[in-house]
């Protein structure tokens, strides 16, 4: 366990610090929209608008990988530039890294460990009374009620493979923060800030937060759990094809989705013949073909971040079966996404000669 | 003139009693149109033929799922259909196809495009997470006014509510439960009208004519609602701080542009790697902006989007329907096509022989516009462009 230093510096004046002490030159973070109309991720190359961050704040308008992804697709920066996101997002980031899809040179990755966040329906402008009491259950370490139900069962919010986490669950965000430095560019900037002879915090304990997780897991797991065709007609029966879920996903990165592609355009005999055979043709043919196809594609780095069921405009649960479905996929491989840099993807290593018996 | 009938029957009952009977007696071989999804708390657009008409079919749903030219184009894309197909189309939906036909997306051929007096929808996801049985009974029982008190934007600002234009209008306006009149105004619709039986009106005349007092009531009340809500929308859109204010909730997920029938590029401009630039570019414009909200390029996407598609625009509101952050873009998007149709006085879905303005553009026109632009422009910026 890293040790946790107690920085005597609260959120902005951290974030002052990091561009004042010439540390970064750049910050994605979230930011608050003028006109309080919520919040989006920005990119700052300064900090005039320090007031405007709010890197804790219950709401993820776009998994922050895909906007690192953005930025970093191209080059990398030339100057060093911090990064604050979710365990989810960062998990996205470290699955689109190895994808080839985001460089990490010159980024410095700051985390923290994750209360959740609100679904987009319910929050677009959360009330005074919903955020206290998420910043209450920040402190108190429990789960708070107005969550995502895919983060009420998520058991990866602390973050793992940061420069730089942030112990917020326990202490709230209102105190001062807590830092562990994980790696050498971390203690680097611990050095820099002048926080190697920091005082230690005791880390809060997280046990009964987790084991309550962890039974929200099983319990979202069972309840999505997808076991014969009927249940799985049943769940995609709303859906209109329209694959915002794809869309929003970090890991769907193809710019061009094989779902849309010239394969899944039918020539007018195809549907002639469909029809002969079952006179009743649901369009768009496809729909479910669609979901157990994105399943296999990306579930085995799904990191379960919700944006796909934020963005549902039929409300499925797909955030629900995809992290559970995922995660299946995930233990056959024995892979944890988002993890380790150094941990191949499965899909990368696949050899011919293996898993025969999932053949049968 | 068109070919009119009536036909005995109530409401979608009868309505739904006519695709059978053409069915049967082999007029058509299918028929495209909406019915309750499996769970029946959706509906879902199907190809059904004689053997497979759904008992749970309803020509006219109480919400758009996909917009119809969707499903049009997804079927007809790569040539004719190879069997006669009616496809029941709210009248947008229409427009849709009659705009994606010129575009050579839809192939009309062997398809019988059928609309009827739309008294609008409900918004996708009120219904879906509502109570569905209120929401029929309260959609059917205005199933003869054209109208009906509903949130959704585009429906609310409808101006163009008939099915003018189809190959078979089903005439409901007015109608009552003993039936309704049915009309065809193209050779297609017309020779598919000759051999259905209608049942004897005696006052068809009178029908004709209580149709036609309502319609132009209607149609006056809603061509001023239009112009008043789009006037009042552009009131609080106008000028950058207001539009950057309208899509400050947006989160760039392209989702209103994979929803719209008219946006029908397999690879958009805006997702393509024309819009990729280094990172320390993307610095540099933070810099400049005093922040760079990421992804970025929002604002650039969506009035790209009116400038690619607005003249197209059908203002069927699948768009609002699909938007996760429920932006006012069907009316935002309808704005902005009223004013660059009216430049090139065309009106989209109107007719197949009228060709799209980008299709027969000059060089030399709107030499106008360009001069009013770059003056307007000047004056509008202190740049020191002088």
């Amino acid at each position: 366990m890293e040790k946790i230093y107690d920085s005597q510096m609260k959120s902005h004046d951290f974030i002052k610090a990091l561009f004042e002490k010439k540390i970064v030159s750049g910050l994605g973070t979230l930011t608050q929209l003028p006109n309080n109309k919520g919040v989006s991720f920005s990119l700052l190359s300064d900090a005039f608008d320090i007031q405007k961050c709010m890197p804790f704040y219950p709401i993820m308008p776009a998994n922050a990988a895909i906007a690192v992804s953005k930025l970093t697709r191209e080059t990398s920066p030339s100057q060093p530039v911090a990064i604050m996101l979710r365990p989810c997002e960062l998990r996205a980031l470290i699955e689109l890294t190895k994808l080839k899809q985001a460089r990490l040179d010159n980024l410095i990755l700051i985390s923290f460990d994750c209360s959740g966040v609100f679904p987009f329906k319910d929050s677009k402008y959360p009330t005074d009374t919903m955020l206290d009491s998420y910043y209450q259950s920040i402190k108190e370490a429990t789960i708070n009620n107005n969550i995502r139900q895919v983060c009420s069962g998520c058991d990866h919010y602390v973050p793992v493979g940061a420069d730089i986490a942030i112990s917020l669950i326990g202490r709230g965000v209102h105190e001062t923060l807590g830092f562990s430095f994980g790696t050498e560019k971390g203690k680097n900037i611990q050095e820099k800030m002048g926080l190697s002879q920091a005082s230690e915090i005791q880390p809060a304990n997280l046990e009964k937060l987790t084991i309550e997780r962890q039974q929200n897991k099983d319990a979202l797991k069972q309840n999505n759990k997808i076991s014969n065709l009927d249940a799985l007609l049943d769940v995609f029966d709303t859906c209109i094809s329209c694959h915002a879920c794809s869309y929003v996903c970090p890991i769907c990165y193809c710019k061009n989705c094989y779902f849309e592609s010239q394969t899944f355009q039918y020539y007018p005999e195809n549907y002639s013949q469909r029809l002969t055979k079952k006179n009743t043709l649901r369009l768009p043919i496809d729909r479910i073909f669609f979901h157990l196809g994105r399943l296999s594609h990306m579930g085995s780095s799904c990191v379960a971040c919700g944006m796909c069921s934020d963005v549902c405009p039929v409300d499925i649960p797909v955030s629900e079966i995809f992290k559970a479905g995922g995660e299946s996929i995930q233990g056959v491989f024995n892979y944890q996404p988002g993890q380790n840099l150094d941990a191949p993807l499965p899909l990368v290593t696949y050899q011919e000669k293996e898993l025969h018996e999932m053949e049968d | 003139m068109d070919d009119i009938k009536w036909l005995q029957g109530k409401g979608k009952l009868g309505i739904k009693a006519f695709f059978q009977d053409i069915l049967n007696k082999g007029l058509i071989d299918s028929v495209l149109m909406p019915a309750k999804n499996k769970k029946g708390n959706s509906y879902a657009w199907f190809l059904m033929n004689k053997d497979g008409f759904l008992e749970t079919s309803d020509p006219i749903p109480p919400v758009m799922t996909i917009q119809g030219a969707n499903i049009l184009k997804n079927m007809t894309k790569k040539g004719e259909s190879w069997s006669k197909t009616a496809v029941v189309l709210r009248p947008c939906e229409l427009r849709a196809v009659i705009e994606l036909t010129k575009l050579e997306q839809i192939n009309l051929e062997n398809i019988i495009l059928i609309s009827f007096d739309c008294p609008g929808a409900y918004p996708l996801t009120h219904y879906i997470s509502g109570d569905q049985t209120s929401f029929d009974q309260k959609f059917d029982s205005s199933l003869y006014t054209a109208s009906f008190e509903t949130e959704r934007n585009a429906c609310i600002a409808c101006n163009q509510f008939t099915g003018q234009g189809a190959d078979i209008q089903l005439c409901l306006l007015g109608a009552s439960d003993d039936g309704f009149m049915i009309s065809a105004s193209s050779a297609k619709g017309k020779e598919l009208l000759q051999n259905v039986d209608g049942a004897k009106a005696d006052n068809i005349e009178t029908q004709i004519k209580k149709r036609d007092e309502l319609m132009g009531k209607l149609q006056k009340e809603k061509d001023e609602k239009r112009q008043t809500i789009l006037d009042r929308f552009k009131d609080t859109i106008y000028g950058p701080e207001n539009l950057l204010n309208v899509f400050s909730a947006c989160i760039n997920c392209h989702n209103c542009r994979r929803a719209c029938p008219i946006c029908f590029c397999s690879a958009c401009y805006f997702e393509s790697k024309a819009l990729n630039s280094e990172a320390d570019n993307q610095l540099n414009r933070a810099s400049r902006k005093q922040g760079l909200r990421m992804p970025p390029d929002l604002l650039l996407f969506h009035v790209g989007r009116m400038n690619h598609m607005s003249i197209s625009c059908v203002s069927c509101g699948a768009c609002e329907d699909a938007c996760p952050e429920n932006i006012p873009i069907s009316l935002m998007f309808s704005l902005v096509g009223r004013d660059t149709q009216a430049v090139f006085d065309y009106k989209p879905g109107h007719s197949l022989e009228e060709p799209i303005p980008f299709v027969v553009y000059k060089n030399e026109e709107f030499k106008e516009s360009e001069a009013h632009y770059t003056k307007r422009h000047q004056s509008a910026c202190n740049c020191n462009t002088k």
